[in-house]
């Protein structure tokens, strides 16, 4: 039997969510200084702990402002975590990614 | 398309005139405060503590300028969508049939107080649902309602600041009209986010609640209008079943109408002794200890109006509907015939039941209902138990000057107690208002108590001014000696 990553949970440990399950969605504003370094900082957020398996979307509020409506994206840039379905909202550049884990509850 | 601006010139220190473009408000007495409305396309901010009314008045702002077809925005960070729409119908609004033709917008925008913060932002994403609804809407006019908590996210006063200052020119410059509404603390402690709003916007209402004699009453009070004359008056108000009413006293007394023709008093002994009658429009106050008289005299000329066809409003502080007939009856005064026929009507309430605004406001709403050419206050001496006594005669005031401004007589009645005490008159600022007075007295001859009258005022009446004796039989009141 061919043995995939053993991700079972370890001793100790808690259920780590496995990095293909992650989804999210980043609202930026167009060129917007703090909407580009969110857009940098999820990319080596996703390259570096998430494998790059995670699957992001990125929305411009500034050409669908409907989609920020529905989801009451008041500032931005935004972060909304689709999975796991917290619905929770991350807002701000990303500069600290302990934040993003810290929501979604991700081990390394 | 109805003319819904008015303009007012102020002039700059150049001696040019510009004209300040502005929008009415549509809300009851708000429009004569702000001397035209709010200003186009400018800031208006409403401050005030909780439960002041900010949110009612900026939502009613929206709403009337929605039935005009002008369309608006209305958003809020302190209450959900579902709970504004209940609120509104308390009003009989109908929000949303208006949303629904493009008219209004109303969100109520979550903010998470616990919301996970990593790193700066800013406030784009409300600008560009805000952008895409006014640019879909046609928007004029936007509400943005506790803008205080909003701003809460950003930690810093600066941060604040510059983010609110940034929405605001970006509305102007998109050629709102803008309202914005901001807790302060009951204690008006000034925050420097306070100050700034302050500066910042170009209208400014505070708005305030009191608490006398165990009646709590809200005012508002504009305190700047840049380019603006205003009224500077604390002005009380009252939160109705319709809407936000302000009743402020009219700024020029002088809207008075004339005095009319004669009209019988109803006991044509005394008609010859006011030289004719009373005049329409005129204000007559019959004054009295208890028992002398005075509401058989009063009802005496609502019978003779209303036989004549005119409407009578009474509003009767003393007694109920029934008592009143039934007393009146007994002296000869059958009231019932005109109540039938829809001349008469009766409001009996209790001055303590509600605060004076609400009083006023109900008053004035059955006014402008059932447009009465006379009305009855009976008795004014009782409205002091409405709270105190500045309280009572500013009720009375602005209820008597109101009249006088629509061609609507008034005779009110005032008890007093004690002997020969039926001259006096309570609150020497009435005597300024009333045209005729008649005083009710109780004398003694012979070991009898009589009664007499004496007309002691009679503006433009050629009255005579000597004590004439009454009776009070079952044919109401009879002058006992006639005069010459």
């Amino acid at each position: 039997m061919r043995k995939g990553k053993d991700t079972s949970p370890k001793r100790g440990e808690r259920n780590p969510i496995p990095e293909k399950e992650i989804e999210l969605i980043l609202f930026v504003a167009d060129d917007e200084p703090n909407s580009l370094k969110a857009k940098e900082n999820l990319v080596e957020i996703n390259r570096h702990y998430f494998k790059g398996k995670a699957k992001i979307r990125i929305v411009d509020v500034m050409e669908d402002f409907r989609k920020a409506l529905e989801n009451d994206v008041l500032v931005t840039p935004c972060l909304l975590v689709v999975q796991p379905p917290l619905r929770s909202l991350i807002i701000g550049n990303l500069s600290d990614p302990n934040q993003l884990l810290a929501t979604i509850k991700f081990k390394e | 398309m109805p003319d819904k601006k008015k303009t007012a010139s102020s002039k700059t220190p150049d001696s040019r005139v510009v004209r300040l473009s502005k929008v009415k408000t549509g809300i009851y007495g708000l429009d004569e405060i702000l001397h035209g409305g709010l200003p186009t396309n400018r800031t208006t901010l409403l401050s005030g503590g909780p439960g002041t009314g900010k949110s009612v008045m900026a939502l009613e702002f929206l709403y009337r300028r929605a039935l005009e077809g002008e369309a608006g925005i209305y958003v809020t960070f302190e209450e959900r969508t579902e709970a504004l729409h209940q609120n509104a119908l308390t009003f009989g609004w109908n929000l949303a049939s208006l949303e629904k033709a493009g008219k209004l917008f109303i969100y109520g925008a979550r903010i998470d107080p616990k919301v996970t913060i990593s790193g700066d932002f800013d406030l784009k994403g409300l600008l560009a649902i805000l952008n895409g609804k006014i640019t879909s809407m046609k928007a004029s006019f936007i509400v943005i309602d506790a803008l205080d908590v909003l701003l809460g996210l950003f930690d810093k006063p600066l941060r604040e600041r510059n983010e609110l200052y940034a929405l605001n020119n970006w509305l102007i410059e998109r050629g709102m009209t803008v309202v914005l509404t901001a807790k302060t603390s009951a204690d008006k402690k000034i925050s420097s986010l306070y100050d700034f709003l302050d500066y910042m916007a170009d209208c400014v209402i505070q708005l305030d609640q009191h608490i006398v004699s165990n009646i709590s009453t809200k005012y508002l009070r504009v305190t700047k209008y840049r380019g603006s004359d205003f009224i500077h008056n604390e002005c009380p108000f009252v939160i109705t079943e319709d809407g936000i009413s302000i009743t402020a006293i009219s700024r020029v007394t002088l809207r008075h109408r004339p005095p009319g023709p004669l009209l019988p008093s109803g006991v044509p002994e005394l008609d010859d002794l006011l030289g004719g009658g009373y005049r329409r429009n005129s204000s007559i106050f019959i004054s009295g200890n208890p028992g002398t008289g005075k509401t058989i005299l009063a009802n005496s000329f609502v019978l003779a109006a209303c036989n004549r066809g005119e409407k009578v409003l009474s509003l009767s502080f003393e007694e109920s509907q029934e008592t009143l007939v039934s007393t009146m009856l007994s002296v000869g005064i059958d009231l019932r015939p005109a109540l039938r026929q829809g001349r008469l009507m009766i409001i009996a309430s209790m001055p303590e039941a509600r605060g004076a605004e609400e009083h006023l406001y109900h008053i004035l709403k059955t006014i402008n209902e059932f447009k009465p050419k006379h009305i009855i206050i009976d008795a004014a001496s009782s409205c002091r138990r409405i709270g105190a006594e500045r309280i009572a005669f500013d009720f009375l005031f602005r209820l008597i000057n109101t009249c006088k401004e629509r061609d609507i007589t008034v005779i009110a009645t005032n008890q007093t107690k004690g002997f020969r005490a039926g001259q006096e008159i309570s609150g020497i600022g009435l005597s300024s208002i009333l045209d005729i007075i008649i005083f009710l007295e109780y004398f003694e001859r012979d070991e009898h108590l009589c009664r007499r009258l004496l007309v002691a005022r009679g503006t433009g009446l050629k009255i005579q001014s000597h004590y004439t004796e009454y009776r009070i039989t079952d044919r109401g009141i009879e002058l006992v000696h006639k005069p010459e």
